[in-house]
Order: C-alpha cells, then structure tokens, then sequence
C-alpha cells in the first residue's frame, strides 16, 4: 500500500511541473473556459513506467481516470469543510490545467496537470466572462456542469476583484485585503452571474479576480483570473432583423447594429434556405449590415440569425438573434412596389412558380389591372426564369377608389396569380413661386401639394441650396441641401420664409416627397431674391383736378426699395360702389406725376397707384390706398343758363311785369358751381346794368320801354361766363308775325311733335321758344329752347290724354321776341275719342229726324185712310133716326 | 426683355465658378501670366518654366490645366458685364438705404468717436482689392454683433463682395478672397463693452464708404 502511494507521488511529480512564476494569473480568454478543482491528496493507481511525453499519456490516463469515477462521488462526501482544494482552468484549446496554489498569499506556485484529471473526478463549472456593450458592467457566468460529483445545493459565489488604479502591463499581485468581493446571482440551476462595474476609464486596465465557491459545505477558490474588459466587449445581438427582395431579385438580410457599441462590428450570418427543390445552409461573416443572398426562388423558406463581434482587435462572439423565418411567394416581383414620377421609365421583374415548378420566362406574359395586357414588345426575358416588363414615358396613376396605384401582374399564359406588383407615379411637377417683400429682406416661397395628395403615408420637404451668385440657366439638384420649415396654409399652400437673405444670390429649391417606397424630388427651380420683388405700394398718392386746364392729376412717391427704376400703374374712375376702373401707365422710373384726361370735371374720381420694376422683373406692387378728387371750380361757367319770360300785362299801363325764368347750370356746364346768378340789363334809355340775382332761378323786372334786353349771367368762383343767352323784349317786334301755321301731334303720353310753317321775314331769327301748358288751367308753363333751323321738334314731357293743351310757338329774332302761334291741340286719344263722338253726334241727329219723319209720316198716312174708308158713311150719331140709339147693344135680341 | 441663350449660357459658367471659387480663382492669388484670347477674352496660366524641355512626348498638363480654368474663361463674360455693374451700384444704393432706414445711424460729423480705430475710416478706396478688403472688414464687424439691423446688411455685402469679385475676374485682376481683421477676435471686449458705438459707427462710416464706392464704380477703377 505504501508502495502504491510512492508511485503514486511519484506520478504526480511526472505530471506536474512545480514553477515558482510569482503573480501569474490565469488569462481570461474570449471564449469559454473551465474551472475544475479536487482535493490535493487525490490519488489515482496508475501504471507504471508511462511515458512524461503528455499527448502519449492523456490516451492512457484517461482510461485509468474512468475506472475510477466512480469511487469520487463517496470521496467528495467524506471530505471535511476544512479541505483545501486545488482549482485549475482550462479550456478546449489548451486542455492543460494550470494548479495555483495560495496564490493570493504571494506564495504561489503552478503545475501543469492534464484537466481529464480534474474532470473526471473534481467539481466543474464552465466559466464565461464578459464586457456588456455599454462598457459599464463587467459579467462573470459561470455554471456547474451536469457530473459535478458534489452536492450543489446552498451554492454560494463570491466573485474578489481589483481594478489597478494605474495602467501596467504586468501588474503585481495586490495583497488579499485590496480586493473588493462581489455577490453572484445565483439561480437553482447553478447558474450564477457576477456583476463587476467598470468605470469607463478603467477599461484598458487589468483586471484580476477570482472566484469562491461554497456548496455543500466545502469551499472552492479560484485561481488568479486576469483580464482587460475593452478586450473581451461582448456585443448585444443585432436588431431589426428583417428580409426582402431586392429590386434586382436577391434576398436582403439586414440587421441595425446595436447601438451602444462604441467601435465597429463584424458580423456572421447563418441562413438556410429550404424549398421544394432545394436545400441549403450558409453561414458568411461580413463587416456591413446586410447580406445579399442571390438565386432567390420564389416558395421557399429562409430561416436567417445573425451575431456580432468586434472588428478590429480582440472581443467576444455575442448572442445569436431571434431566428427570423421569411417564406418567399409562389409569385416573386422585384421590386414589388415601384414609386416613380411622371416621365420615367420602369421595369419590373418575376419569376412565377406553379405546380411546383418555375415557369420558363417566356411563357409569362404581364397584364395591368387585370384588365389590360401589356404589349409584348415591353417584355424582355432575363434568364431561363426571370421575365422582365419595362414601362417608359409614364403618366400618372390615376386613383380607382382607394387603390392608388396600378397593379402589374406576372401570369403563366392564361393564368395570372392574385399577387401583383404596385406601380406609383406622381406628378412631382410642383411649382415654387417666391417672392421678396418691399422691404427686401424676406421671401417668401408657396408651393402646393395638390399633385401628390394621392401617394398617402408621403411627407415632403423644401430643400434648397444657395449659390453665391444668380442662378445657373438649367438649375440642378445639389448634394449639398438644407431643409426648409414650410407651413401648411388654409388655402392649401405650403409657406416657406426665407429671412434674412441674398439679394442676388441663387436659391435651388425643389421638394422631397418621403415615401416609405423611396423618395422623389420634384424639377428644381432657381430663384434670385432680386427678380421677384413686390415692391411696397407707391406712398403719399394724390388726386386732383387741376385749375384752368382740366386734367386728373396724380401724384405719389416711390416705395423707398428696390432702387431699380420702376415704372407705374394708375388706376381712375368715378367714385362709386362700383368702381369703373380706367388705367394709364407711366414708364418714366423718374417720374411722380402724371395727368389724364377725363371726361367729367365736377365728379369724384377715384386714383390708386402700383408700381414694377422697369425691367419687368418681379411683381406689381398692391394697389396703393386711394385717393379721392375734391369737386371744385376748374373753370369759370361755359356758358349762362337759358332762359324765357313770363309777361304779366298791365292794360291800363303801359308797362309790363318780365319775370325771367332759368333752369339751374349743371355741373358740366358751371364747371363746377354756380355761386350767382347776374341778370344783366340794356335799355336805350338806360343803358346797361346788372343785378344779381344770387342762387335764384326767377327774376322779375318793370318793362317799361320799347325794348328791352337782358341776359343771364353764371357766374363760379372762378368767375363769370362768357356765352350767354339773350332776351330782347320790343314792343314793335312782338307784333311780326312769322309763323304761318302750328301743329301739335300727339305721338304718345310723353312725346308730342310740334310742326310749323313760317312765313319770309327780314329778321334774323335766333331761335324759337315753345311754350305748353294745360288749357284752362293754371298750371306750370312748360318751355323749350328750339333751334332756328329746324321744322318740327319733338317735345317730350307727361302728356295727360284726356286734357287740353295749349302750344305756343315764339320766334326769337336780334331784335325782340315775334308773335306767337298758338294752338290747343289734345293728344291723339283724345283726338280720336272727338272723332268717334262726332260720327255719333251726326248719326243719332239722323236717326232722330228719320224717327220723327216716320212718326209724321204714320200720322198722316192714318189721317188718309181714316179719310179714305170713314168718309161716305155716317156717324150714326149725326144721323136723326139714330138717335137715342145704342149700336154697341146685341140686335139679334130684336 | 428676356434673356438671350448666350446670357444663359454665359450665366451657368458664372455659377459653375461662383460655387467653386477656388477653382476658378486659385490661380488669381499665384503670380499669374495674362494672355490676350483672340476674341478678347483673358486668360490666365501660370508662369512658364524657365528651361524648355526637350521631347516629343505630349504634355497633357497644359491641356488639363486648360480644362481646368476652362470654366473662369467663360466665366468673364457668362454674365454682361453691364448687368454685374449695374447690381453692383443698385445694390450699394441698397445698402445705403439700408443704413439710412436705421433711424439711430445718423452720426454727429462734428463728434469723433475714439477707441474704434478698427473700423475702417474714411480713407478713399481706389482699387477693386482695397473695395473687397474694406467690406471685408465691415462684415467681420456687423456679423459680430449680432443685430437684427445689420443681419441682411452683412448678407448683401457678402453679396456685393461676390460682384465685386465678378468684375475684378472681367478685368483679369487676381482678386484672393480677402479676410477681416486677424487682430479681430483681441477686439471681443471692445464689442462687447460698447455694442451701440461700435454699430453707429460702423454703419455711418460703412453707409460713406458704400458712397464713395458707387462714385468710383463709374470711373473703372483698377485692381
């Protein structure tokens, strides 16, 4: 027995190599290791005479180590709580344990053992030790394998750590008393995690640890672990795992890179593909975020996970994602949805299965709509299973109900599968019209979205780009872009104010319309500041009808900016609700003043004034506030009012009682009001004198001499005048007689034509006066200015039909006022009713006397026959023998 | 009156130059040799070596370089030269307007303003160079003060900086882009201390120069 022990010992001192390597600790790997401890007084009978050559001795030894696993599980139970163990690590690739022993007493020592020794018959964790992602957290995992021979129940984990405050390659040992000890989680499976925080700073620094471990009573303690946490940062899984056909037909995996990982990743894909006709697994390691996996068949299913590591420098492999399962269709488009603009050209591609098999391309035809096949001539065969339909020159989609988009589909010669390709096309011709306020310093740009209300889910976005100067003839879409905040208006508009700006700078703008399908960018347009000003409305306008000459005279001054030269609107009409606009324009850039013409002088004008650029760049101002003309007199009166008389003669005087009568100047004539009137006197006796008459339109004077003249003068502020009408009244001349004949013909109520002869005179007739009124009646005297020349006048006054009136035709000659002709005439009804009443008048006398006639004629033709039948016989009553007769008494009686 | 096809033409190169400035105008602040174009045009090489080389092999250097300025040659008359003189004078005339629409610019002559040696006074400016420099400074100045007043002024006289240099490329004058002040970052406590001196004044003797500017506008003046 004491031999067997020797040999024993003896093959321990074989196996193990004694080293007195001071502060070596066990450097944690990026993989996973083991922790594997047992008794140090644990002994194997092994044979004899093996070789130290390890690899020739590990086949053997394992054999002897399995013969004896089963004596460990009663050994473990006798052990005391007192027992040291010695704990090694090891891993896959080196398979050799590293014996630590007191360690941390700074008396260490380490032997080499072969770990299938320890993992036979010691107690085993797998050991995983780790950065998290944020570079914060430092993570220790470690759980019992299944053979652990030991109890495990009351596991305890304590992990003792230091983190050197400076940064050394080969760091000392710290003594026992400078390390911090930490609990570990651990969890009724065995499995237990250790939280270490890393303060950011520290993560180059090394960190040594170890662990102890209490279960069942018996105490472990790991050896010395070293590590530096930057070296073995183990990343989140990737997010937003997700799969898509491309447009070019391949299947695109792609994955959002963890987002706190400070430093680049690369990543392994593995993917498998399982279809009908086809099985297959891959796994690529790249450096981006996706992964194209070509030859995609449409019914076939790709199971795809993906981890991520460090790129450059060491790291761990972290967790592999969700496995994501995408299932292709039997009918594969690509792209399957296209969102394009007006104009362009599209393709579309697809590989058709059916019944299990992939449809030879030039078989599929394409139809659209289900309603529409497509020509032929668009199709193109890519490949033995790839048709291929191209679109060009596309107008836009027009909405059917709430499908917006037109539907494509692939079909295998009479029949077409129900998915379909969508094809979107927008109008993206929006226009961008901006302009710059008076002031120069903001403009404001409007554009609609109307075009593209259709493309629902779309945002779009004004981009701009300024160049330094003026704007390029063909405006182009520059990479280097700034977005613009535009708000949405009530009219529909988008607004978008640029302030301050380049006056004569260029701005390229167009819109980006943001679909999830892809983005489009409407035709870029270029607009200098400059060249579309709206200039503030000319200022101080004034409106006025100048003195003496007439004219509508405006005047303004310019806006204060631009300072190119302007040229200018006017616009003027006669005041009103509704305002007659006339315009004139001015293109002197000089100018401040202009005067029109207008017909009536004494009215109200309104004037506005709005101004451009000379060079018809930018826009018109808005109309200027507007100004009014006031009416005053521009001129004096064309001419005096006309006027006739009412004479009241005294017979047993000689003199007459003149009143004069007028009718008020209009405007056009006082130009533009009378503020007198002047009755101006010429007698031979007396010679000439005036009175004034103010605002009255009657005057009456004494005619007492021969002849007498007056006129009537208007006089305004301007003064008196200078045509008038005058009067001569002459008691010679109202005796000439030289109007032959009147006649007054009444056309209708209001329209009576007077008519006249005139007999030769030597005088020189002005004009004629027609006087009218209601016979017997004291009513107005109604009369007309007749020109001299003229034979007949229509006179148009309210006739009333059924009275009298009486016409009275004056000549006015040089010398006085001629006799008068006068009628009484009625209007034509009546006239015509007088007609009718004399046919009455003459037939009822007739029928009166024809009765009379008759009624004598009767009398006396009964007086004949009385005479002729009653003659030769007696009145019986004359007779003798008749008397005392009664003849109306019966005979027969007798 | 709408602009001809050759305008338009001239004007895509004018832009293709203004937004690549160095391209076009690198070789302006180089020692530079003008050559006369037959059709009158400038153009600008550098200076020939001093020793010709001998060979027959063909040097695309020349060809590329010429390529290279092809866009400045066209550039000189992209746009009529009239209309870059008359945007220049309209838009100094702005800029005085500008100034005069600031009601607290009207500065007492009798008065001087000490400690603001700076700005630039009112020293005649004779050349296009002198032009660039002076406004140069002033819109270091104005855009350090950060008023709303003289944002726009700062943003035209960018502008008018640009035209100047437009008519200074016409006239084959190396025009380099000039800086402000270097000193002018020392001067952040004189700005600050006194911000409504350094504005008034800065904007008055901005709004004499800008005057003094359009008067020698017309006498064509040099580089």
């Amino acid at each position: 027995m004491t031999c067997q022990k020797f040999c024993v010992a003896l093959l321990h001192w074989e196996f193990i190599y004694l080293t007195t390597a001071l502060n070596l600790a066990y450097p944690i790997t990026p993989w996973r290791f083991k922790l594997s401890c047992m008794p140090p007084n644990t002994t194997y009978d092994l044979p004899t005479g093996i070789s130290k050559n390890t690899s020739n001795l590990n086949e053997h030894y394992e054999a002897v180590v399995k013969a004896k696993l089963n004596l460990s599980t009663t050994y473990f139970s006798n052990l005391s709580s007192k027992t040291t163990f010695y704990c090694c690590f090891w891993s896959k690739e080196d398979k050799n344990c590293s014996v630590h022993a007191d360690n941390i007493d700074g008396k260490d020592f380490v032997s080499t053992v072969n770990s299938l020794v320890f993992q036979q018959i010691g107690a085993n964790w797998n050991i995983q030790c780790w950065m998290k992602e944020d570079l914060k957290l430092f993570i220790c995992y470690m759980e019992s394998l299944f053979k652990n021979p030991f109890k495990t129940y009351d596991l305890k984990v304590h992990l003792l750590y230091v983190l050197p405050e400076v940064l050394e390659e080969s760091p000392l040992v710290p003594q026992k008393s400078s390390f911090q000890i930490v609990q570990c989680n651990c969890s009724v499976h065995d499995n237990c995690e250790c939280h270490v925080p890393v303060p950011t700073a520290k993560l180059n620094h090394t960190l040594l640890l170890y662990l102890k471990i209490t279960s069942g009573g018996i105490n472990f303690q790991s050896p010395l672990m070293s590590v530096q946490p930057i070296n073995v940062v183990k990343p989140d899984p990737p997010l937003d795992l997700h799969m898509e056909i491309t447009d070019a037909g391949h299947l695109k995996i792609s994955w959002s890179s963890p987002t706190l990982v400070p430093f680049q990743l690369q990543y392994q894909v593995k993917y498998s593909e399982n279809s009908s006709t086809n099985m297959r697994k891959a796994d690529e390691i790249v450096s981006t975020t996706s992964l194209l996996i070509d030859s995609v068949l449409p019914g076939s299913s790709y199971e795809i996970q993906v981890r991520g590591k460090r790129l450059d420098g060491p790291g761990i492999w972290g967790d592999w994602s969700t496995p994501l399962i995408f299932t292709t269709q039997d009918v594969l488009y690509f792209p399957p949805k296209i969102l394009t603009s007006v104009g362009s050209n599209v393709s579309f591609h697809c590989i058709y299965k059916s019944e299990n098999e992939i449809v030879s391309s030039k078989k599929i035809v394409w139809w659209l709509n289900l309603a529409e096949k497509i020509p032929p001539r668009q199709y193109a065969i890519v490949g033995d299973r790839v048709s291929k339909v191209t679109f060009a020159h596309l107008n836009a989609t027009k909405p059917r109900g709430k499908f917006t988009y037109d539907a494509v589909y692939c079909c295998n010669q009479q029949e077409c599968h129900h998915r379909y390709a969508e094809l979107y096309v927008i109008d993206v011709n929006i226009n961008i019209s901006c302009e710059t306020d008076g002031y120069l310093t903001k403009m404001t740009c409007r554009w609609s979205a109307n075009a593209i209300q259709s493309l629902m889910g779309s945002t779009l976005q004004l981009r701009y780009h300024r160049s330094s100067l003026y704007c390029s003839d063909v405006p182009s879409i520059h990479p280097m872009s700034q977005p613009k905040d535009c708000h949405l208006q009530r009219d529909g508009f988008y607004e978008c104010i640029f302030q301050p700006i380049f006056l004569l700078s260029g701005y390229t703008m167009w819109i980006k319309i943001n679909h999830s399908l892809g983005s489009l960018d409407s035709p870029p347009t270029c607009v200098v500041p400059d060249s579309v000003v709206k200039p503030l409305p000319p200022s101080s306008v004034k409106a006025e009808i100048t003195v003496e000459i007439g004219l509508l005279k405006i005047s303004w001054e310019k806006p204060v900016f631009p300072e190119n030269n302007l040229k200018f609107q006017i616009r003027y009409g006669l005041n009103g609700k509704e305002v007659q606009w006339k315009m004139y324009e001015v293109y002197e850039a000089k100018s401040k003043s202009a005067s029109v013409l207008v017909p009536d002088l004494c009215a109200v004008y309104a004037v506005q004034v709005r101004c451009r650029r000379l060079d018809g760049l930018g826009y018109w101002s808005n109309w200027s506030s507007p100004a009014y003309t006031v009416v005053m007199d521009i001129k004096v009166p064309t001419r005096g009012p006309e006027f006739w008389r009412i004479i009241n003669e005294d017979t047993t005087k000689k003199e007459r009682n003149v009143t004069l009568l007028w009718k008020p100047l209009m405007k056009n004539d006082s130009l533009c009001s009378v503020r007198k009137y002047v009755v101006k006197h010429h007698t031979s006796l007396n010679g000439t004198w005036s009175e004034d008459v103010g605002n009255h339109t009657k005057f009456t004077f004494l005619w007492t001499e021969q002849a007498h003249s007056v006129t009537v003068l208007a006089v305004n502020s301007i003064g008196a005048s200078f045509v008038n009408f005058n009067l001569t009244f002459s008691w010679l001349m109202s005796k000439v007689n030289s109007v032959q004949s009147l006649s007054a013909y009444p056309l209708n109520s209001s329209c009576v034509l007077l008519s006249w002869t005139l007999l030769p005179s030597d005088y020189s007739l002005m004009y004629f006066v027609t006087e009218w009124k209601i016979l017997n009646e004291d009513s107005e005297v109604k009369w007309l200015r007749i020109p001299p020349s003229v034979k007949k006048y229509y006179i148009h006054d309210h006739f009333i039909p059924i009275e009298k009136y009486q016409f009275s035709l004056y000549p006015v000659f040089m010398e006085g006022v001629g006799k008068p002709k006068i009628i009484n005439s009625f209007p034509q009804d009546d006239i015509e009713k007088h007609q009718h009443d004399a046919g009455l008048y003459v037939i009822v006398p007739i029928i009166i006397s024809s009765s009379i006639l008759l009624l004598g004629t009767l009398l006396i033709s009964h007086q004949r026959m009385k005479k002729l039948f009653w003659e030769d016989v007696p009145n019986p009553k004359n007779c003798s023998w008749a008397q005392g007769l009664n003849f109306q008494k019966r005979t027969d009686i007798l | 009156m709408a602009p001809s096809a050759k305008d338009r033409a001239r004007e895509i190169a004018v832009n293709s130059c203004l937004s690549a400035p160095g391209r076009c105008l690198s070789c302006l602040s180089s020692p530079c040799r003008v050559w006369r174009w037959p059709l009158g045009r400038a153009l600008l090489t550098e200076p020939r070596p001093e020793k010709h080389i001998l060979g027959r092999k063909m040097r695309c250097g020349p060809l590329c370089r010429f390529l290279w300025l092809w866009p400045y040659l066209s550039y000189v008359e992209a746009v009529p030269i009239r209309k870059v003189q008359d945007d220049t004078k309209t838009l100094i005339k702005t800029i005085v307007t500008r100034i005069s629409d600031i009601s607290h610019t009207a500065v007492s002559s009798k008065q001087r303003v000490a400690g603001l040696d700076f700005i630039p006074g009112l020293h005649p400016v004779l050349s296009l160079s002198r032009m660039d420099q002076t406004l140069a400074i002033y819109q270091q100045i104005l855009t350090s003060l950060h008023s709303r007043n003289v944002i726009q002024i700062s943003n035209d006289l960018e502008n008018l900086r640009d035209l100047l240099r437009l008519l200074a490329s016409s006239k084959s004058c190396p025009l380099p882009r000039a800086r402000g002040l270097e000193s002018f970052e020392s001067l952040g406590g004189v700005l600050e201390a006194s911000l409504y001196s350094t504005e008034v004044v800065a904007l008055s003797r901005l709004q004499a120069a800008l005057q003094d500017m359009l008067g020698r506008l017309d006498l064509s003046p040099g580089c």
